[in-house]
């Protein structure tokens, strides 16, 4: 398992927390601290798996979604997003910008472990 | 994992940069206050606790998170301008932030104390509190907190899973074109699937298009797959729980290991059992409509196989594969809840729409009308016709065919084109032609065999028409009963009165006989219900003996009663097989034999006098009587002296006894022949008879005929030996009264001469027995009246009633006439028959019992009966006990 997730999140802790929990099971982890920097980092490096927070100060983890499948290279690319919320609202809304799942806050790290297997190779 | 020290390292770093947070908070709150619309500033407010919720309750701050869930309720309906900043507002949210750092400060020494927590409960009621009373509406934004679940992971593989059962499901999963276009990947899915348990998998193509418009980043294919698992349904589900809105899914279950089907009802687009209703009567209506329909086209496709291409047998095809497809769609979109492309319904639908498209080729050209595609839509009526009928009210409506599916999907190949061949049928004998016509004429189809006009009908309960028919009845004996009393009030009145009572009466009569005649007459149906399934029988029949066979229909207009028919339907079907296993011959023994090689099964149906005839008639090998008669002696059934007295057509009515079997082998098709015994007592029930005729090499006839209605309501009163009974009318030929001159004797035969025919006689004393000699028969219940005093006497002489006559009736029945001496007539009734039961029903003489006016019940006699009964020698002596 060497795919590349990118973590999204404008709170470090968050970063830091997930980045931990994916390393320990195997995946390397790179940071953005907003959508705009996520896609620098797209453009940087390739990257297998995005793990985006949706409420994020200069570009939120929705309108990231919109612009990474714009990219020709990410067209495909698995996206989950965080969320604190279960409303299908919100799981609508994330689903029509091309997120593919989610994970709600809080979790596990199995759970987050479980998630990202689900969806990435 | 070696990060303990590393989680409180993260854990440490959020308390910092929580503290941070709260002071941002403080800023943000004092800057609202002046400048309360700023988006921004708003925004900032909002995300600040936000955070400090959904990190905090990661990493385990409990109370730190829930007080911070508190705020972040407030600040969502202010960053919606549902709440107004305002100075009470500034002070509570500033408290709370002051809380938080205290929260903070508590958490970095080991975790908030009691009192701390009491505090957070506090302030959470104020900031509730000051919500409902500010915001204009402020029950909606706030989000309750529990039930925010992270779908659970994956499940491990089961290790073991002892003691739980193993459930088998079946999973159909289609991707939506858009599936990758989120990111998401099949192959994951599977394999996640994969890791609960044993899984097959079978891709289905039936939305691959072809290679131009196949688009790379599209999803066309779905699969299908059979998991034996451990784990629960929510286990299974899981798997999915990311595309229930990108996929369409379904999920049964459809055995438990103890063999009990699952409660599934219909499946809802995602992934949930849901209990689906349908409006009164609904499916009901689909059922018997989808079942005609079917009926056409069994017929059609019967007739397209006999005259390929033929343009009248595919339309009649479209139009009824058209409206079963119509029915199901619409009975479907009458389901009340969530209803699913899985369903029974959805599978009819789809299927009569596959073959309307297949057919449309047909009519457009590009397909032929032929053998193949008989044999596909043959297959395919099979499975709506299993389908269909495993739709019950209550029951899941679960497709049950094995191959369901698959065969939607060999359909819908044939409609590209991609097949050539038709699928494998059971027991298709190759080589073998269709049925061919001797001489190349078209078989009788019988009167209605092109597209038939509908008639103007109305679907009637049963049980509502026999309920009608019972009061129908008793009107008659009510009737009947006025009648009486109008007799003996006219006799004891005088004049006009009289007149005008008799006048109504008389109408009435007429009214509650056409009455009475009319409701029985909905009780009727054409025996062509009946008649209509044995075509297709005959076919199969053909093709899985391998013999050439034909089946011509005559007759199928004829009327029965409908209990009448359901009572007939399984000894026409056995004598139907027989005739095709036992009668016909192999294609080879024929040409031997110089017949024709299509050996013809013929099923007529006609009126005969006051019975229906029914005759199987075969163009086979014939029964030999001396074959018969050697057999039935060989297996103890007879005697040989009573063999050889045997007329022939007593000899054919040998194969009707239970025991009796000369087939060498037991066929899959007509068994051991112990059928006949049956057949012929089912007949008898019914008070029919069953008559076998033969030619040894050339065929062999039955010939079942059958009461045309079992009431019969007109009858003739008469008296005998003290007792009454009634003859039918439409069996009595004539009513005489002889002289004693006119009974003639031929050694122990007495003979009526009636208007100048003989006819043997018999004394209907003489089956009953004599009373005052103990057999006890009852009572004569009309010991008022003159005594007949009808007495056998010993020489054997007429014995003559009171006037010195001797009263005859005719009858005459299927056996041919009788004349049956009687006592006297008494008068002519109206009645209805009700049939005997039980171990009275047996006796051959008697149709039933009909109840009188004045409540009495008296024995109906049965002409054929008698007539059948003459062969026994007349009861001379004191009865046997």
């Amino acid at each position: 398992m060497s795919g590349l997730i990118l973590a999204v999140d404008d709170s470090r802790t968050m970063l830091q927390m997930v980045g931990l929990t994916l390393r320990t099971a195997g995946y390397t982890v790179i940071q953005a601290e907003n959508g705009q920097e996520a896609l620098r980092q797209c453009t940087a490096q390739k990257v297998s798996l995005m793990i985006t927070d949706v409420n994020m100060p200069v570009m939120g983890g929705l309108e990231l979604i919109r612009e990474i499948r714009l990219m020709a290279d990410y067209r495909f690319l698995p996206v989950l997003f965080l969320t604190t919320e279960t409303s299908e609202d919100k799981k609508k809304e994330a689903r029509a910008a091309g997120a593919t799942g989610w994970i709600v806050k809080p979790f596990t790290q199995d759970q987050l472990v479980g998630v990202v297997r689900r969806v990435m190779k | 994992m070696r990060d303990d020290g590393s989680l409180a390292a993260v854990r440490l770093q959020f308390l910092d940069e929580a503290g941070e947070m709260v002071d941002e908070l403080d800023a943000a709150i004092l800057q609202l206050e002046s400048e309360p619309d700023d988006e921004e500033l708003l925004n900032r407010v909002f995300r600040a606790a936000h955070t400090i919720k959904g990190t905090g309750s990661t990493l385990g701050f409990d109370v730190l998170a829930r007080f911070a869930h508190g705020m972040e309720n407030l600040l969502i309906l202010l960053r919606a301008r549902e709440l107004a900043m305002d100075p009470v507002i500034t002070d509570i949210l500033l408290r709370c932030t002051d809380h938080l750092r205290v929260l903070l400060d508590a958490t970095r020494c080991g975790g908030p104390g009691e009192e701390d927590e009491a505090r957070s409960h506090v302030l959470a009621d104020e900031l509730r509190q000051v919500t409902i009373e500010r915001a204009s509406s402020p029950g909606e934004r706030v989000h309750e907190d529990a039930g925010a679940e992270s779908p659970p992971p994956p499940q491990e593989p089961a290790a073991g899973g002892v003691g739980n059962p193993v459930t088998e499901y079946a999973i159909c999963f289609d991707p939506h074109p858009g599936f990758f276009a989120i990111g998401a990947e099949p192959a994951l899915v599977l394999e996640e699937l994969a890791a609960l348990g044993t899984l097959e998998v079978t891709a289905r193509l039936h939305r691959l298009p072809l290679l131009e418009a196949l688009a790379p980043e599209e999803c066309f294919l779905g699969w299908t797959c059979r998991l034996r698992t451990v784990h629960d349904l929510a286990a299974v589900r899981e798997c999915f729980a990311f595309y229930e809105d990108v996929a369409d899914l379904s999920i049964s279950s459809p055995v438990r290991p103890n063999g009990k089907p699952a409660a599934t009802a219909l499946l809802a687009s995602g992934v949930e059992f849901t209990p689906v209703t349908f409006p009164d009567g609904a499916l009901e209506e689909f059922v018997q409509e989808g079942q005609e329909h079917l009926e056409v086209v069994g017929q059609a496709l019967l007739r397209l196989e006999q005259v390929p291409h033929d343009r009248d047998s595919v339309a009649a095809l479209l139009r009824a594969f058209h409206s079963i497809k119509g029915a199901a769609g619409l009975t479907l979109s009458l389901a009340l809840g969530p209803a699913d492309q899985r369903c029974t319904l959805a599978w009819l639908r789809d299927a009569s729409h596959l073959a309307e498209s297949l057919l449309e080729r047909v009519r457009a050209g590009t397909a032929a009308a032929d053998g193949p595609l008989v044999e596909r839509l043959l297959g395919l009526s099979d499975a709506l016709q299993v389908e269909l009928g495993g739709i019950h009210v209550g029951k899941p409506l679960v497709v049950r065919g094995a191959g369901a599916w698959s065969l939607l999907d060999a359909l819908r190949d044939a409609v590209t084109g991609a097949a050539a061949t038709p699928p494998q049928g059971p027991a298709v004998v190759s080589g073998l032609p269709g049925p061919v016509l001797p001489g190349g004429a078209e078989p009788d189809r019988g009167p209605a065999h092109a597209v038939a006009a509908s008639t103007a009908t109305i679907r009637v309960d049963p049980a509502r028409l026999d309920g009608l028919l019972r009061l129908a009845g008793e009107l008659v004996i009510t009737q009947s009963a006025l009648t009486t009393l109008g007799a003996q009030f006219q006799a004891s009145s005088h004049g006009t009165q009289g007149r005008e009572y008799k006048d109504a009466l008389t109408q009435l009569r007429r009214i509650s006989r056409e009455l009475h005649a009319g409701v029985m007459t909905l009780r009727m149906l054409p025996i062509k219900t009946v008649f209509q399934k044995y075509p297709r029988m005959v076919r199969d029949l053909a093709r899985s003996l391998g013999k050439d066979m034909q089946l011509v229909v005559q007759g199928e207009t004829i009327e029965l009663d409908r209990v009448m028919l359901e009572r007939i339907a399984d000894p026409l079907v056995h004598l139907v097989r027989n005739a095709a296993d036992h009668g016909i011959e192999t294609a080879r023994e024929r040409s031997l034999a110089r017949k024709p090689p299509t050996g013809t099964i013929s099923l007529r149906a006609a009126h005969e006098a006051s019975f229906v005839l029914l005759e199987v008639e075969d163009d086979g090998r014939g029964l030999d009587p001396l074959q018969l008669k050697s057999h039935a002696v060989a297996v103890g059934l007879v005697s040989q002296a009573r063999a050889d007295a045997m007329t022939d057509r007593e000899a054919f009515q040998l194969i009707l006894a239970p025991g009796f079997s000369t087939a060498a082998r037991v066929t899959e098709v007509s068994g051991r022949g112990v059928g006949m015994d049956v057949v012929r007592s089912n007949i008898e029930q019914l008070h029919g008879t069953l008559d076998i005729d033969s030619r040894a090499g050339a065929g062999c006839t039955f010939s079942i005929r059958l009461p045309a209605s079992v009431m019969v309501s007109r009858g003739i009163l008469v008296e005998c030996a003290g007792q009454e009974f009634i003859l039918p009318l439409d069996q009595l030929r004539d009513l005489v009264k002889l002289e004693p001159s006119q009974v003639l004797h031929f050694d122990a035969q007495r003979m009526a001469c009636i208007r100048g025919d003989l006819h043997p006689l018999i004394s209907l004393a003489d089956f009953i027995g004599t009373p005052g000699r103990g057999d006890g028969e009852g009572q004569s219940a009309v010991a008022s009246r003159p005594s007949a005093g009808e007495r056998p006497s010993a020489d054997g002489r007429p014995s003559a009633d009171s006037d010195g006559m001797v009263s005859v009736a005719l009858l005459e029945a299927a056996g041919g006439r009788l004349a049956l001496q009687v006592g006297r007539f008494v008068n002519e009734v109206e009645i209805i028959v009700k049939p005997l039961e039980g171990a009275l029903a047996r006796l051959p003489m008697y149709a039933g019992a009909a109840i009188m006016g004045d409540g009495r019940v008296v024995l109906v006699l049965h002409p054929s009966g008698l007539i059948s009964c003459r062969a026994l020698p007349p009861r001379a002596g004191p009865p046997r006990s």
